[in-house]
């Protein structure tokens, strides 16, 4: 029996851009990055989507669809899970779904789930990159009343029972889950793969399914309970004592002295 | 009229420090503080020394289940839930540990409440809470306004700095509440291993740690700071490159989503200081970087920076150590 997987993914900025590069952009009250470098997929959703895969590499038969709910989406970008190997992909756009209160999100991907159709396992991303929140998987796993495993590194299905691997701070655990359920995925799992020439062709040819918010019979929130109301850029000023030497086995003995002379060792 | 609830982890038979810390924010906060934890028949409640902390209520829930599965914390969320079905609060406040940010969004969600996670400043003006937060791993600061009326759920980043020390002269009442879980169960925990070996210094309680990134270029360099932590009395400590190339296990992984540490001294050796890896450390009281790129983030949040090849740095800071300390 095939299993059926959805992969929760959003695009984001990317996060790991040198510091100094971002802005803000006072209409959107949110972040852009000077050179409109283009968004990518989050990352912990690329690890979603590599956990999907390895089940299948593992000899389970999956179908992975990845649903991706957002705004002003780039066809590139939103190609990727696809040319890594992913088998659909289902977009819902709508200005409010990049709104900083999540609920709206967590409405409209829970009724796309249903409406989808029967999934055995929902992955997700242990966070968003952007506002770091991490509650849209947990909030979706309530609302469908699902068994919610957060911080997977490793996922077995066996005997139709999912093994799932989870990261704690001070070691891991082992979870089982009947399906449905939902996990999220941390970066343990390992890097996602690169997507090879045949991945890409093929995901040039697919075409995304569109899913509008009118489909789901959902209207934007009007009123909003969480109000973003600022977005500024801390600036951080230390000032730097930089060590002195003329070579690297003076520095070192210098900054011990120091360190020494401050009390700090 | 502020009424807070605190919901309270209990660690190793203590309050969690962090636990004690949003008392403290909720004391300069809220009229009225209440605390909840969820307790197995096993879990030793140090009342006594709960109970002269500046709260006006402390609610046991003591729930039997509790003894089989704490795994992926359903019953502390079905406990939780059913409790805040009884009571009115205006604010609920978890940490930020591993335990609220998966629990504080269950109960939020559950109870239909909003919620913000891992938030760095909250105060209340008349009857709105305003709240910061970091975004895009700290790139960024976002500011929020939410209204007291709706019972908004919060989680607040653990160590933050400059909590007024708390003055007490209340006494709490204590009530404990039986809960029993009958739901269905469908997700079990099986086993739990931990990393954490007796003899070494936590993370979190280490007053120095040398922290090591992928300028480090292998394992075996992990050797040489490892041995500069225990020649210091401190921890070794890690970016998530370096833990993602697997020359160091991820537990030892600082930042956003690593731990997040405040020593006295944190030594960075061969890490940029990206954004979301000073998210975990940038609260240390005294920050070394260690880098050979002038131009690396790092140096921004640096007490002393060192530019220049980490490996003849480190080795001749090593002997110069052995020789201070000798004299
Ligand atoms: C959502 C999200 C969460 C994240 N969470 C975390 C987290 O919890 N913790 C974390 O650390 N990161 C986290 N990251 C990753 C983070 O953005 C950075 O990619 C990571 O911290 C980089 O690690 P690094 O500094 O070791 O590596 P690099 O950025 O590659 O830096 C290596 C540094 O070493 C220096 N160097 C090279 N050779 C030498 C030499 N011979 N001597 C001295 N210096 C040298 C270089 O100049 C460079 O500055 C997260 C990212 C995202 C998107």
């Amino acid at each position: 029996m095939t299993i059926e997987i959805a992969v929760l993914a959003k695009q984001v900025l990317d996060s790991e851009t040198p510091s100094h590069l971002f802005k803000i952009n006072a209409d959107s009250n949110n972040l852009e990055i000077e050179d409109n470098s283009a968004p990518i997929i989050n990352g912990f959703d690329l690890n979603a989507t590599e956990a999907a895969l390895r089940l299948r590499d593992e000899g389970h038969e999956v179908n992975i669809t990845v649903i991706m709910a957002g705004f002003n989406f780039v066809n590139e970008v939103i190609k990727k899970t696809l040319s890594m190997g992913a088998d659909n992909l289902i977009l819902i756009e709508n200005e409010s779904l990049i709104s900083c209160d999540s609920s709206f999100t967590v409405e409209v991907l829970s009724k796309a789930i249903n409406k989808i159709g029967n999934f055995d396992i929902i992955l997700a991303g242990r966070h968003a990159s952007d506002f770091d929140n991490g509650h849209v998987p947990i909030g979706i796993a309530e609302r469908l009343r699902l068994p919610i495993i957060t911080y997977a590194s490793d996922i077995k299905i066996i005997d139709s029972i999912l093994r799932i691997k989870r990261v704690i701070p001070s070691g891991y655990q082992f979870i089982e889950s009947k399906s449905p359920c939902v996990v999220t995925v941390s970066n343990e799992i390992g890097e996602p793969r690169y997507p090879n020439l045949r991945g890409i062709m093929t995901a040039t040819k697919k075409q995304p399914k569109i899913i509008t918010i009118n489909d789901l019979e959902i209207e934007p929130p009007s009123e909003k309970e969480i109000n973003l109301t600022k977005v500024f850029i801390p600036k951080i000023n230390l000032d730097t004592e930089y060590i002195k030497g003329d070579d690297e086995s003076e520095l070192g003995r210098n900054l011990a002295m120091r360190l020494k002379e401050e009390g700090l060792i | 009229m502020i009424n807070t609830l605190v919901v309270g982890e209990i660690k190793d038979g203590k309050l969690s420090e962090n636990s004690f810390d949003l008392l403290k924010i909720s004391d300069k906060l809220s009229d009225r503080t209440s605390l909840v934890l969820c307790t197995s028949s096993q879990d030793n409640v140090p009342l006594d020394d709960i109970k002269i902390l500046p709260v006006d209520f402390i609610y046991l829930l003591k729930i039997p289940s509790l003894d089989i599965d704490r795994g992926i914390y359903d019953i502390d969320t079905y406990a939780l839930s059913v409790f805040l079905n009884s009571k009115d609060f205006n604010l609920i406040l978890f940490s930020k540990s591993e335990y609220g940010s998966v629990v504080a969004p269950r109960v939020a969600f559950r109870n239909k409440k909003k919620y913000l996670s891992d938030c760095t400043g909250i105060s209340l003006k008349e009857d709105l809470f305003l709240i910061e937060r970091p975004i895009y791993g700290g790139v960024a600061i976002a500011e929020y306004q939410v209204s007291t009326n709706i019972s908004p759920v919060f989680s607040i980043r653990s160590g933050l700095q400059n909590l007024d020390d708390i003055s007490n002269n209340k006494i709490a009442a204590i009530e404990e509440i039986d809960i029993q879980f009958n739901e269905p169960h469908p997700a079990k925990m099986i086993e739990e291993y931990s990393n954490d070996s007796l003899e070494e210094i936590k993370l979190e309680d280490a007053k120095i740690i040398v922290s090591g990134g992928r300028g480090l270029g292998n394992e075996i360099a992990f050797e040489e700071l490892k041995k500069l932590a225990n020649l210091l009395g401190g921890a070794l400590g890690a970016s998530r490159a370096a833990c993602d190339a697997g020359w160091i296990d991820h537990s030892l992984q600082i930042g956003l989503t690593g731990k997040t540490v405040t020593p006295d001294l944190y030594i960075s050796v061969g890490i940029s200081g990206a954004s979301q890896h000073l998210a975990g450390c940038s609260m240390s009281k005294n920050i070394v970087a260690i880098n050979n790129d002038k131009d690396a983030n790092i140096f921004n949040v640096a007490r002393f920076g060192v530019i220049g090849d980490w490996n003849q740095i480190i080795k001749s800071f090593i002997s110069s150590i052995e020789d201070l300390s000798l004299k």
